[in-house]
């Protein structure tokens, strides 16, 4: 056995995750979470069975996100979604995956390609149009869309419209996304307050 | 002149302000221009060529005269109109093109020498000698004329940008645009009002208008107060949309914070909006035109309908005694409401032999104006009546009204070109307008408000109709419905004196004249020529007018002569705005690696690599030059070990049952048979034949792969990837995702490579030579247990590894790494030293692969496989690529000075030019292992030069280098050091 242990970072080189209050805005980085995308193989014919369901939770639909059992599904592509469970319960959620999906499915472990965050507060739509083209009110809760958050790809989840959203970003991108959301939550607070001031003026 | 009174100001409330030094006093409400008219100034700007004087000539962003500069220092906006510069407490303004003083311009002397700065003057008379133009005649003009300057500093203000989506966007917020916007939101639609004011209401705020018997200002504010109580209706205020594009999206400016005097930092002084909307309502109203006769640009000479916007909103007027000029009813309307203030009207002046007068005031029936005078200022107005004699006419301020033109320009935007309403003498709206958008209002040639308030209601029912809303035109109040009486009327000829058309570009009739006998009589001739409509406003109040004097000189009509089209931004944009929050570092983003930490930790020189930062070189101290260090690093690396950090290399994961299959397709080589546990080279070709990017495959189960690519094409590669499995082979079950991000991957490289991984390698997995040999891939667990994956491969051409964890592990692995490799003498290597010892090796990599070159060019001509069909096999076939006689990949050596990438190559003895070259240098470098400059080329035939001595030119730096031709491994190239 070897001396050596490895310590596990979070996407911004530090032991803790990062988190960030701005007014009433948050911003949780997510380290307890693990990912894995799933891609239905031909031998998976009974993927969209609406009783199939992945460690308890069912496959949603398209631009879809389903939560059930402490695990979340959301649709990425057609036949394809991710699937995020505790990263406590499913260290290697990839094996986990395959382990009971067999030759049904094409598993990839995502949990350190992506680096999530939460973000909530009230009137988060306006933060977000700031940031992404999405029509953002249209968007309900269960809702999940890739984006571009400047010029880097996204996962938007929708929890609670207007209020819990979480978003996803390649790890690599972690540090210049949270600059961009945390800049944009700045601006927005910034705006709220200008825009009070300016109604009075005249 | 003292304020009237009435108007849309807080006279609770006083500011002060001043104008090239001196204060004034305005109120809340109030413009810059409608704040210096009310305090007696009318001379605000010289004029672009002839530094004449100039006064505000609209009330609006059509603005070609009033253009000052505000604010200070690196703040500076110059060209901003002051009829859209909304007041504030402390504003500073100055004017422009002018010096010593705005009152006295020396540059004025221009005027007096006009005769010889004509259209086209500079083509003329400055051809002699030719090559004073670029350096003395040119920065001569330019100097001379002029707007505005900019401050020549970075822009320190903060912008912003966002997204918006709609159902109805409705342009303008003026009666058509209020009661689309009324139909719209009772429709339960999502609607978007965007207006450049910041006063909502449009014409029904600037003239005296009955609406249900009632001031039209009570409509406007209960129409806004029910918009603004739905939480479906957004209303832009101070916004401009600037454009409308594909697919309904349009552009828009948002003035967030240029009306108050201080800002917090972090509040962006402008947004810029992308709208996208199902459908869009243009009701942007019409442009006044003028009227060109005899210096006719002299300040206290506006539009009519401007003049009477100042004294109804902003209870201003330039002048005490003021005179009308008009072809149309509508200038009447001016008169009356004027007289309504109190303002004496010495004359309405009306081309019209027939015209009434709407009020008491005298009326000069069969008219023209043809000529003013008054030194900074107008002072008398020259007449010439119906019966042909003249007088002098004292007034302070002339209102001009040539008639309206549609306020079009968005409706041009996708290539719709206005056409011509011979009825009402007015361009209008072309048929094929941008898919989604509809006109409405006096846009669309609609000019009663009643007319608008219909049509604006009616056109938003109908749009929202097509989308499947039940959306009903909302009732409009009873409003003036008079029908248009205009005789179309352009300028005053057989006069002398200049008559001006495009006011901010110095453009006269006498220009257009001219153009049109040196035969620029095409409308886009006649505009470059004479630079009509071609300053900051773009000609909104000129193009028309210039447009009917040149049918009127070749005597045709006005849309035998042609029409004028409008492009984006429809008023200027500052460049802040359109770059939003992407400036400086955060131009784009930045991919940081797992070892980023603790590379910094070392004092690393990073280097940007598409997106990414990387490790550049890990300097130590005593290390004078870079050089220095790489040396070093190469040095270690080729006697003990050295880690480098690769995460950067794109890495796809590949499953299913036709994986194997589809990595046939997409690489040149062969695949299919690759064993279990195995990495193999693989060349990825174009359609076209050329190679496109390298890199491996590593076989981890019958239906599982990871594909690597180079850092620079991860992303180009995954797109080709996946336009492959979904267009090309979609019967294949083959699976992608991208693992670059999820893997932290090192590569561990030299002699003593081994050694240190056996020191966290977990015990259980034998890496032996034996058991995992070159190529050889698997995974494995390191450190205790930790996931991880081996690949026995080398880009170095030493014993090399590398080894992934993923990502969150990656920068303890470093650490690691390097505490357990102290004992070999490990040190960490960066992407120069990677790049000596991947030359050193021989080994293709980005500059080799630039999209020029082919697998024979690069010597692996037998890769590409006989016995398969792949994306590229067949072309790369082809002649004239394939041929022996084609260039080939080489190694040189340098027999005195340093090789340099980019030169040519030159046989011995030919001059270095194009019709000698022999081929070029794709990488060079120092070569610490040999002690000499070596490089990569690719050579003509170079295959068959080995030994040759060529020269290696690099003209463009005066540099010429002998080098001997050698393979392009200059180590190892049996590959022994890779195998023990």
């Amino acid at each position: 056995m070897s001396d050596f242990r490895l310590n596990a970072r979070s996407a911004f080189g530090a032991a803790e995750p990062r988190i960030r209050t701005i007014g009433a805005y948050r911003v949780v980085e997510r380290t307890d979470l693990a990912l894995s995308s799933l891609a239905a193989r031909v031998e998976w014919t009974d993927v969209h069975n609406p009783s199939t369901t992945i460690l308890g939770c069912p496959l949603p639909g398209v631009g879809g996100l389903r939560e059930d059992a402490g695990v979340t599904t959301f649709w990425t592509g057609p036949d394809q979604w991710m699937v995020m469970a505790p990263l406590q319960t499913h260290e290697d959620l990839a094996a986990d995956l395959t382990s009971a999906l067999g030759e049904r499915a094409a598993v990839t472990d995502q949990t350190d390609g992506w680096v999530a965050f939460d973000l909530t507060g009230e009137g988060l739509e306006t933060v977000l149009e700031g940031l992404t083209s999405l029509d953002i009110r249209a968007m309900g809760a269960g809702g999940a869309a890739r984006t571009v958050m400047e010029h880097m790809g996204c996962f938007l989840l929708c929890r609670d419209p207007g209020r819990a959203y979480t978003l996803l970003v390649g790890r690599s991108f972690a540090v210049s996304l949270a600059h961009a959301l945390e800049m944009r939550l700045n601006t927005t607070l910034a705006l709220t307050t200008a825009k009070t001031r300016s109604d009075r003026a005249v | 002149m003292t304020r009237l009174s009435g108007g849309l100001i807080d006279r609770s409330r006083t500011w002060s302000f001043t104008f090239d030094g001196k204060t004034y006093q305005g109120h809340p409400g109030d413009t810059l221009a409608s704040a210096l008219l009310a305090n007696g100034v009318r001379l605000v700007g010289r004029s672009f060529k002839y530094h004449r004087p100039r006064g505000v000539f609209s009330a609006g962003s059509e603005e070609p005269n009033a253009l000052v500069e505000l604010r200070g220092g690196a703040h500076r906006e110059p060209n901003t109109r002051a009829t859209v510069a909304e007041l504030f407490d402390g504003l500073e303004a100055k004017s422009q093109n002018r010096w010593p003083s705005l009152a006295f311009d020396a540059l004025a002397i221009n005027d007096r020498v006009a005769p010889f700065l004509t259209a086209g003057f500079y083509y003329k008379t400055f051809m002699w000698p030719a090559a004073f133009w670029e350096k003395v005649y040119e920065p001569m003009i330019r100097r001379a004329a002029g707007l505005g300057s900019l401050s020549g500093l970075a822009d320190p203000d903060v912008y912003d940008k966002g997204f918006l989506h709609c159902d109805l966007l409705v342009i303008g917020a003026g009666p058509a645009g209020l009661s689309a916007a009324l139909t719209a939101a009772r429709s339960g639609a999502r609607v978007v009002l965007a207006d450049e004011d910041f006063v909502l209401g449009g014409r029904l705020t600037k003239d005296r208008q009955v609406l249900d018997d009632a001031p039209a200002g009570e409509w406007v504010s209960a129409t806004l107060a029910e918009l603004e109580a739905s939480d479906r209706v957004r209303i832009l205020r101070r916004t401009s949309v600037i454009g409308a594009f594909d697919h309904g999206v349009h552009g828009a400016v948002e003035r967030v914070t240029d009306h108050l005097a201080t800002v917090d930092g972090a509040v962006p002084r402008q947004t810029f909006w992308k709208i996208y909307a199902k459908r869009s309502l243009l009701c942007a109203g019409a442009i006044e035109r003028p009227m060109a006769f005899a210096n006719n640009d002299r300040p206290g000479i506006m539009l009519a309908g401007a003049m009477r916007a100042y004294a109804n909103r902003w209870a201003a007027c330039p002048a005490d005694r003021v005179a009308i000029f008009t072809n149309n009813d509508d200038g009447h309307r001016t008169a009356v409401d004027l007289m309504a203030k109190g303002v004496a009207v010495t004359a309405v002046v009306d081309v019209r032999p027939g015209a009434k007068a709407l009020g008491d005031y005298p009326l000069h029936a069969g008219a023209v104006v043809i000529d003013s005078r008054g030194r900074r200022g107008l002072r008398e107005a020259r007449i010439r009546r119906a019966d042909g004699g003249t007088e002098w006419l004292a007034c302070g301020s002339l209102g001009v009204s040539g008639g309206w033109n549609p306020n079009l320009a968005l409706t041009c935007h996708q290539g719709n070109r206005p056409v011509w309403d011979d009825g009402q003498g007015l361009f209008s709206p072309g048929p094929r307008l941008p898919p989604g958008l509809s006109v409405a209002g006096a846009a669309a040639g609609v000019f009663s408000t009643h007319g608008a308030l219909t049509g604006g209601a009616e056109g938003a029912a109908k749009a929202l109709g097509d989308l499947g809303f039940r959306a009903q035109a909302a009732a409009t109040p009873t409003a003036e419905d008079a029908p248009l009486a205009i005789t179309p009327f352009w300028h005053v000829g057989g006069e002398k004196g200049r008559a001006w058309v495009d006011f901010q570009n110095d453009v006269t009739v006498k220009d257009i004249t001219l153009a049109h006998k040196e035969g620029f009589r095409s409308v886009e001739h006649l505009k470059r020529y004479t630079t009509l409509g071609m300053a900051t406003d773009q000609g909104k109040t000129a193009n028309v007018t210039g447009l009917a004097v040149m049918a009127e000189l070749t005597g045709k009509s006005i849309p035998e002569t042609g029409t004028t089209v409008f492009r984006p931004p429809y008023t200027p944009v500052a460049i802040g705005a359109l770059a939003g929050r992407s400036r400086g570092k955060d131009f784009r983003p930045v991919r940081r690696t797992p070892s980023h930490h603790w590379a910094e930790e070392q004092g690393a020189a990073f280097v940007e690599v598409g997106a990414w930062l990387r490790a550049q070189y890990f300097p130590r101290p005593g290390e004078k030059t870079w050089r220095d260090t790489v040396d070093r690093e190469v040095l270690t690396v080729r006697r003990a070990v050295g880690v480098c950090d690769v995460t950067t290399l794109g890495k796809v994961d590949v499953q299913g049952r036709d994986a194997a299959r589809f990595l046939d397709v997409i690489y040149c080589n062969g695949f299919a048979k690759l064993p279990l546990g195995k990495v193999r080279y693989g060349l990825m070709l174009r359609e076209d034949g050329f190679a496109m990017d390298d890199g491996t495959a590593a076989r981890l189960a019958e239906d599982h792969f990871v594909v690597t690519t180079t850092t620079a094409q991860a992303g180009p590669v995954y797109r080709h990837m996946e336009f492959v499995r979904q267009c090309l082979c979609p019967e294949l079950d083959v699976h992608l995702i991208s693992t670059t991000d999820a893997w932290a991957q090192y590569s561990v490289a030299g002699p003593r490579a081994r050694d240190l991984l056996r020191k966290i390698v977990d015990p259980e997995f034998d890496i032996s030579n034996e058991a995992f040999g070159y190529m050889a891939c698997g995974a494995i667990r390191i450190c205790g247990g930790t996931r991880a994956r081996l690949f026995r491969i080398s880009f170095s051409g030493e014993l090399a590894y590398e080894v992934a964890v993923p990502t969150r592990h990656g920068d303890a692995l470093m650490r690691v790494l390097m505490e357990a490799g102290a004992e070999f003498g490990v040190i960490a290597y960066g992407t120069e030293a990677l790049g000596v010892l991947r030359i050193e090796k021989g080994h293709a990599a980005g500059n080799e692969l630039n999209g020029q070159t082919s697998a024979d060019h690069l010597g692996m001509g037998r890769l590409v496989s006989s016995k398969k069909d792949a994306i590229g096999t067949v072309l790369s076939r082809r002649p004239g690529l394939a041929g022996e006689d084609g260039i080939r990949l080489v190694g040189l050596e340098s027999l005195d000075g340093p090789l340099t990438a980019g030169s040519h190559l030159f046989t011995e003895g030919d001059r270095a030019e194009a019709t000698n070259d022999q081929g070029w240098v794709s990488s060079a470098a120092h070569s610490p292992h040999l002690g000499k400059s070596i490089a990569l080329a690719f050579l003509k035939e170079g295959d068959k030069r080995l030994g040759d001595v060529i020269t290696v030119a690099n003209p463009l730096q005066g540099q010429s280098v002998r080098a001997k031709v050698v393979g392009p491994h200059f180590i190892d190239p049996e590959g022994e050091r890779l195998r023990v």
